[in-house]
């Protein structure tokens, strides 16, 4: 089965059994590792992505609904995200990093979902966002320093 | 002496190079041409005898490549630390749900995940033994063939009766502590890549490539040197990937088929087969004399270390040294063993045993500073260790941290909660901190305006640096100057998100820049692997900055001295450091310990039992900080693992199953949960100390569990015996504390 749709800005066809998970087609012949595996149901924020704009873990998407659907991963993010992961790292809220992707999707998604929104807005959308690390309070500071 | 906060640290930090960006790739990312899929069947059953298992019909199914059991593996071949009991595939029998048993290799993941189905095993079902005291029981079935009993300590001084004898008050308690989970978001993985001159290189987030090298060195019948591991970065380890995990069977099935083959591991293959942290029942009795001063300490530890050995005996060995805590003791006993189970494996754990014990003992001297009606924080200041005593087990130490220059921080952070206690959220604003130090908990009905019940609570903790007697503490490095210029530091040590890599580049500037021909060079760091690089031992035990600070030490002057020798470009220099090494006729002992001090601030809802840990305080003492960016991540990071294990993380085992296979039914703390941290840091060196910069990452979580504990004791009235401390406890301890209130 082929699906068309765009990926970090560009066109690209997948050929893929339609309850291939999203996370699995980026990672695999989409060659897209952004997105990091952590839990496969959606409890880590590991894999999130911007679909259409809007962040979703990527282990819960099928491939049958992306015809036409815009996926954006960490690497697809332009200056957005440089900026936010500068923050997140001057922030020290970087540890091991792995869960820097999810969480840098997910504040980009806040910023194209929210209009102007504030720090304690941004940190209730990020809630779902793991880091086992406990990098928590660096992540606060990056929060503050780039809506506050 | 300096003491710093949050901001100075972090001021110290962005004045030094700018702070890294994540790794843009993981270890579980990488691919290779003509990659092979592994899945491992694993046993459904706690305790089984394996009758036969059939690979034929999964061998013939299309796409698949080669299918592997135990019998494929090298007789009596065993992982483990320093026990060596655990097969990479199970032999004969299966001791916990989840161990590999059979593996496919296959064009995709689908098709080996489908091939697992068609492997045939038929099993003699056999008692589970899903409890230490029951493993230990006579007529128990023995597990291993030793007995169920894998390690027991014991360690006497001085006439315990008699000082109990002479003890005004005597608290006896019982403390037992969950099964935590890792929980890394990184799951383990591994991809084995052949190469054409017969060798193997192995990608895998672990934490000691070189351990790992060897063991799968026999695994195949090789020398190591045909083999190469790269470790790092890893996504999160905590300990948890000290262990081979899915290197072993990667390795296998790629020598088997000559193709690339990545096993990656699911998160419920992680949480059934991954390492865990040792579930302990702690026994107490502590006694003192009227006026506060400590006398006799009677402790007893029961582990379970579930199907196999991995750290536990080192695990037990840890607590056992950690019982007698920061204090001197007239008369002291310890006595713990650790018992085989078929509760999944448990391993090593950031704390390392000595979380376990810190936590009860701290738990303890508070009940005990209760009963006497005294202070906690003066009542500890009575008791510390002097800073040249003896190691909780007798033996020469380097010298201790000042224990009340970290009280008085701790007393401070006290001060500092009475004057503005931290109100995270707007719900509580209804509590009220009380006015005595000792005790703030209210004990009013449970009106809305008066729903939060405040807690504040301290603990103060020494914890022990590097490997006990036995080690390995020897360490390697390489420095070389390439001919591109680049000075390059190669070391096996790895990167896990502690911040080793910054670490390692804030020592080589500083010493770079000291040495004239090499000041200012250009720095790169290849750290976690084998290739080109000596064995630093594994990065555990908090011994990775101490080690590393040793071999720039000896690295930059000699390489220095190398390049003056040497015009030429691509000039390399190799250093073998130690860790200090102890003695003692107790069994094994460390040379070093840090110390940390921490004050916990909680409320805790009357309404429904939860706990909310509202700000937790960290005041280290491990000597001079080395790299303040990494140092305050760690200690900020302590917190939320801390709390997770006091309050929310446990994973427990019925009938030798887990009763959660996902973060959906183990949960671990969110940014919601997150305490606020604030951090009074002593920032020097230890006096008469040429020992150098103790580890912070595992003194801190040691000292922020108890306090939060304590804290939680404090808000309830009572001592908590069973973590984490669940809701229905904390309620009935509420009321009845409502109830026998005037």
């Amino acid at each position: 089965m082929k699906r068309a749709f765009v990926l970090d800005g560009r066109p690209v066809e997948l050929v893929t059994a339609p309850d291939t998970r999203l996370l699995d087609a980026l990672r695999g012949p989409l060659e897209a590792t952004g997105p990091k595996p952590g839990c496969g149901i959606g409890r880590c924020g590991a894999c999130l992505v911007l679909l259409d704009g809007a962040p979703v873990p990527s282990c819960l998407v099928l491939a049958a609904r992306l015809d036409g659907a815009e996926v954006t991963t960490v690497d697809g993010l332009g200056e957005d995200g440089a900026t936010i992961l500068r923050a997140l790292a001057d922030a020290g809220a970087i540890q091991c990093g792995y869960c820097s992707a999810g969480m840098t999707v997910a504040i980009a998604g806040a910023l194209r979902t929210v209009p102007r929104p504030g720090p304690d807005q941004v940190l209730e959308l990020l809630a779902g966002q793991l880091c086992r690390c406990g990098g928590y309070e660096g992540l606060r500071r990056a929060v503050q320093s780039l809506f506050g | 002496m300096t003491v710093r906060d949050t901001a100075a640290l972090r001021a110290a930090a962005t004045s030094r190079a700018p702070a890294a960006l994540p790794p843009h790739r993981f270890l579980g990312d990488a691919s290779a041409p003509g990659l092979l899929h592994a899945a491992v069947l694993r046993s459904p059953h706690p305790h089984a005898r394996i009758l036969s298992v059939s690979l034929d019909a999964a061998r013939c199914l299309p796409g698949v490549h080669a299918a592997i059991a135990g019998t494929d593996l090298p007789t009596g071949h065993r992982l483990g630390i320093q026990v060596r009991d655990r097969p990479a595939l199970a032999v004969d029998v299966v001791r916990h749900v989840g161990e590999p048993v059979a593996a496919v290799a296959a064009d995709t993941v689908q098709a080996a995940r489908a091939a697992l189905a068609a492997i045939e095993v038929r099993w003699e079902v056999l008692p589970t033994v899903d409890d230490p005291e029951g493993a230990l029981a006579p007529g128990a079935p023995a597990l291993h063939a030793g007995g169920n009993l894998l390690h027991a300590t014991r360690f006497e001084r001085g006439d315990l009766e008699s000082a109990f004898a002479r003890c005004a008050h005597v608290v006896e308690s019982v403390v037992t502590t969950p099964r935590q989970v890792h929980a890394y978001l990184e799951l383990e993985s591994a991809l084995a890549v052949p190469g054409d001159d017969g060798t193997l290189h192995v990608l895998a987030p672990c934490q000691g490539p070189h351990a790992i090298r060897q063991d799968l060195a026999a695994l195949l019948g090789w020398s190591p040197g045909r083999i190469e591991v790269t470790g790092s970065p890893l996504g999160g380890s905590y300990g948890g990937k000290d262990d081979m995990h899915a290197q072993a069977i990667a390795a296998l099935l790629a020598v088997r088929c000559g193709r690339p083959v990545r096993l990656a591991w699911s998160r419920a293959e992680s949480m059934a087969a991954g390492m865990k942290r040792h579930p302990f029942v702690v026994r107490m009795r502590t006694g003192c004399t009227a006026d506060g001063r400590l006398l006799a300490h009677d402790v007893s530890l029961l582990l379970d270390t579930g199907a196999y050995a991995s750290h536990g005996p080192e695990v037990l060995d840890t607590a056992h040294e950690h019982a007698p805590g920061a204090y001197r003791w007239e008369a002291l006993r310890v006595a713990g063993r650790l018992a085989y189970t078929n509760n999944g494996i448990a391993g090593a754990f950031r704390g390392f045993g000595a979380l376990q014990t810190s936590t009860a003992l701290e738990l303890q001297i508070d009940a005990l500073a209760r009963r006497a009606g005294l202070d906690p924080i003066a009542f500890r200041a009575r008791n510390l260790l002097g800073r040249a005593d003896p190691g909780p087990l007798g033996q020469p130490i380097a010298p201790l941290p000042d224990l009340h220059a970290v009280l008085a921080q701790v007393e401070a952070a006290r001060a500092e909660s009475a004057a503005s206690p931290c109100d995270a959220r707007p719900e509580r604003a209804g509590s009220e901190p009380g006015s005595d130090p000792g005790r703030t908990s209210d004990a009013r009905p449970a009106s809305e305006s008066e729903r939060w019940v405040r807690g504040r609570g301290c603990a103060l903790v020494v914890k022990s640096e590097g490997f006990a007697i036995g080690g390995p503490n020897a360490a390697g490095g390489r420095l070389g100057r390439r001919a591109d210029g680049v000075v390059e530091l190669r070391v096996g040590l790895s990167e896990m998100g502690q911040g080793l890599s910054g670490a390692a580049r804030e020592l080589l500037r500083a010493a770079l820049d000291a040495q004239p021909a090499l000041a200012g060079a250009p720095l790169h760091t290849s750290i976690g692997l084998t290739e080109r690089t000596p064995s630093a031992g594994p990065t555990s035990a908090s011994r990775g900055t101490h080690i590393l600070a040793k071999l720039v030490a000896a690295l930059v002057p000699k390489l220095a001295v190398a390049c003056a020798a040497r015009e030429a470009a691509d000039v390399w220099v190799e250093a073998e450091v130690a860790m200090p090494e102890t003695f003692s006729e107790h069994g094994p002992a460390h040379a070093i310990f840090g110390a940390c001090g921490a004050f916990a601030e909680v409320s805790v809802d009357r309404w429904t039992g939860r706990v909310r840990v509202d700000r937790v305080t960290v005041v280290p003492s491990v000597g001079p900080v080395v790299s303040p960016a990494g140092y305050l991540s760690q200690l900020e990071g302590s917190v939320p693992m801390a709390a997770g294990f006091v309050v929310l993380e446990d994973l427990p085992a019925e009938a030798g199953r887990f009763r959660a296979t996902n973060l959906d039914g183990y949960l671990v703390p969110t940014l919601a949960d997150a305490p606020r941290v604030a951090v009074r840091a002593i920032d020097a060196p230890i006096a008469d100390d040429d020992a150098l910069p103790r580890g912070i990452g595992e003194s801190a979580l040691n000292a922020i569990a108890p306090a939060i504990a304590n804290a939680i004791a404090d808000a309830a009235g009572a001592m908590p015996s069973v973590l984490p401390v669940s809701p229905a406890w904390l309620r009935d301890a509420l009321d009845a504390t409502a109830e026998g209130a005037p």
